[in-house]
């Protein structure tokens, strides 16, 4: 259970190298955050973790089994097993949320299930428990496009809560919130994460987000993991090296212009 | 006077859009593609302001008034009617019957393979070249030949059409289809993917709600399209308005030809109106 990465890398179809040397085991129950610089890798670690990108090198094992070297129909039903909050709500506007929370357990039902639930909702209530949750029970028969950002965010949270996965991935999942609800949605998927003792993995912005409620810490950097380390030994310096760019950080007098001179409009 | 730049080693350039030269360039190549093809259609249209071939179409247009209103006719007019609706609205039913299964298959956004691992990208790739092929060869021999060869199987009347409507708009309708659902936005058909579902499942929860609009409102454009279209197999005894139009035409009863055409724009207008209503409803 749980997953484990070895020597793990991903080089994009353009010879960029995204991930590198990624070494991460997590036991079921444990909970991790991903911190980092923009575009230091976080979301494309979380996509391999979701089975939705296959590793050019290294070996990965998600749930006690290798995603790339199962046949497609037990691959389908092992990403069934992984749920993902994605950073942008990858929801149709003009769905309503109770059929976009129901789409979480597609992977489960049967295709005559899934048809007769689009006519009329077969799980209503179980969409309407999650919800509650986060505090969205009203508006269970409305459409998405009415939602503002922060709440459809919520919704694909509950969508992925109904999922029941045994490995709960998280991609940026308050970017779009204020603090107070940033608090109680971090604090709400540790506790699901808890509570079903399945492994957490989420990205953060929030660094101290992070520090108060994860007691693993992965620092991401330039496609491969900094550090990793349970959150109480995460320091202010390493924090400083986590997120300053290669080398100084240039000062706005010493950007190189290229050799253009300055431009005027006469 | 073209905006200058001072740059600073004294040189002074004009700041000229990059784009401009290729736009002109473009533009004066289509210009010249396009007139030997005018000249190769014969196309002067001074001809038609001549007074002598202004006379000779008043003439025939004349002969179209007045529309024909007697009882008897409006009964023929009316059976003709229905059944131009039918040959049509069983037509275009034949054709989606066709298309949904084609146009699901050109479809990329909901390519399991390309997520990994299938059956390998090759099969699905062949897959869509041979549906791209197939919806390219119903769709390129016209209705009206497909109808030709279908009276000679079914005889005069209404069922040839329909069979003929079904196989070439079905060609167009899976392309379009297809085109649709793969401009619409892939993210939310994906993740459902990469979660486990099924591809229909996920074309049905991913796709439609954001597609649904435009496949709607193009399948009832081309409803009002297979209207048109059993006129000219109505020419070939494929039945309705058309054969009743091909009837007069040949008896040079103008008359009943206005009632037949002023029928056509009723149907068009009401076709327009359902397409209108049906994506309101749906917004």
């Amino acid at each position: 259970m749980g997953f484990s990465l070895t020597g793990v890398g991903l080089t994009r179809a353009n010879g960029f190298r995204a991930l590198r040397g990624i070494d991460l085991r997590a036991a079921p129950g444990e909970r991790v955050a991903l911190i980092g610089a923009s575009g230091a890798g976080k979301t494309t670690l979380l996509r391999l973790l979701a089975a939705a990108l296959r590793p050019t090198e290294g070996r990965l094992q998600l749930l006690d089994s290798e995603p790339w070297a199962v046949r497609p129909a037990a691959l389908r039903r092992l990403r069934a097993r992984i749920g993902l909050v994605h950073q942008s709500a990858p929801i149709p506007p003009r769905q309503r949320v109770v059929t976009a929370v129901l789409a979480g357990r597609l992977g489960q039902w049967p295709l005559w299930r899934s048809l007769a639930s689009l006519i009329l909702p077969v799980d209503a209530e179980g969409a309407c428990r999650e919800l509650a949750r986060l505090d969205l029970a009203a508006r269970l028969y409305e459409r998405c496009d009415r939602l503002s950002g922060g709440q459809l965010q919520r919704v694909a949270l509950a969508r992925v809560l109904y999922q029941q996965p045994e490995l709960l991935l998280a991609d940026e999942p308050v970017s779009a919130m204020d603090p107070t609800l940033s608090e109680l949605t971090v604090a709400l998927l540790n506790e699901e994460a808890r509570r079903r003792g399945v492994t957490l993995v989420a990205s953060l912005h929030a660094v101290e987000l992070a520090l108060r409620h994860f007691p693993r810490i992965v620092g991401v950097k330039a496609g491969s993991i900094l550090f990793d380390l349970p959150a109480g030994e995460v320091s202010d310096a390493l924090l400083r090296e986590l997120y300053a760019s290669d080398g100084e950080v240039p000062d706005r007098e010493e950007i190189p212009l290229a050799g253009l001179p300055p431009l005027r409009c006469a | 006077m073209s905006p200058e730049l001072a740059v600073a080693d004294g040189t002074r350039r004009v700041l000229r859009d990059p784009a401009a030269l290729p736009r002109l360039g473009w533009t004066l190549v289509a210009v010249l593609l396009l007139w030997p093809l005018l000249q190769l259609a014969r196309f002067r249209p001074a001809e038609l302001f001549d007074p002598a071939n202004l006379a000779a179409m008043g003439q025939f247009l004349s002969g179209f008034l007045p529309p024909e209103t007697s009882p008897d006719f409006l009964t023929l007019l009316g059976r003709a009617t229905v059944e131009t609706l039918a040959m049509a609205t069983a037509g275009v039913a034949l054709a989606v019957l066709l298309a949904v299964p084609l146009g699901l298959l050109l479809t990329r956004s909901l390519s399991v393979a390309s997520l990994g691992p299938g059956r390998g990208g090759c099969f699905g790739a062949g897959l869509r070249i041979l549906a791209r092929g197939l919806l390219a060869v119903l769709r390129g021999v016209p209705e009206l030949v497909w109808a030709l060869l279908f009276v000679r199987v079914f005889g005069l009347g209404a069922a040839a059409g329909v069979l003929a409507l079904g196989i070439t708009y079905g060609g167009m309708l899976g392309k379009v289809y297809g085109e649709i659902l793969e401009s619409a936005d892939a993210l939310p058909a994906r993740s459902l993917l990469e979660a486990g579902s099924g591809r229909l499942a996920a074309l049905c929860y991913g796709l439609l709600p954001n597609a649904a609009r435009e496949l709607v409102s193009y399948t009832v454009y081309r409803w009002e399209c297979a209207l048109r279209a059993s006129v000219v197999m109505g020419f070939v005894g494929a039945g309705g308005l058309g054969q009743l139009m091909d009837q007069s035409m040949k008896m040079l009863n103008g008359g009943e030809a206005a009632s037949i055409l002023v029928t056509f724009l009723v149907l068009v207008l009401a076709a327009d109106g359902l397409s209108e209503k049906l994506r309101r409803r749906m917004a």
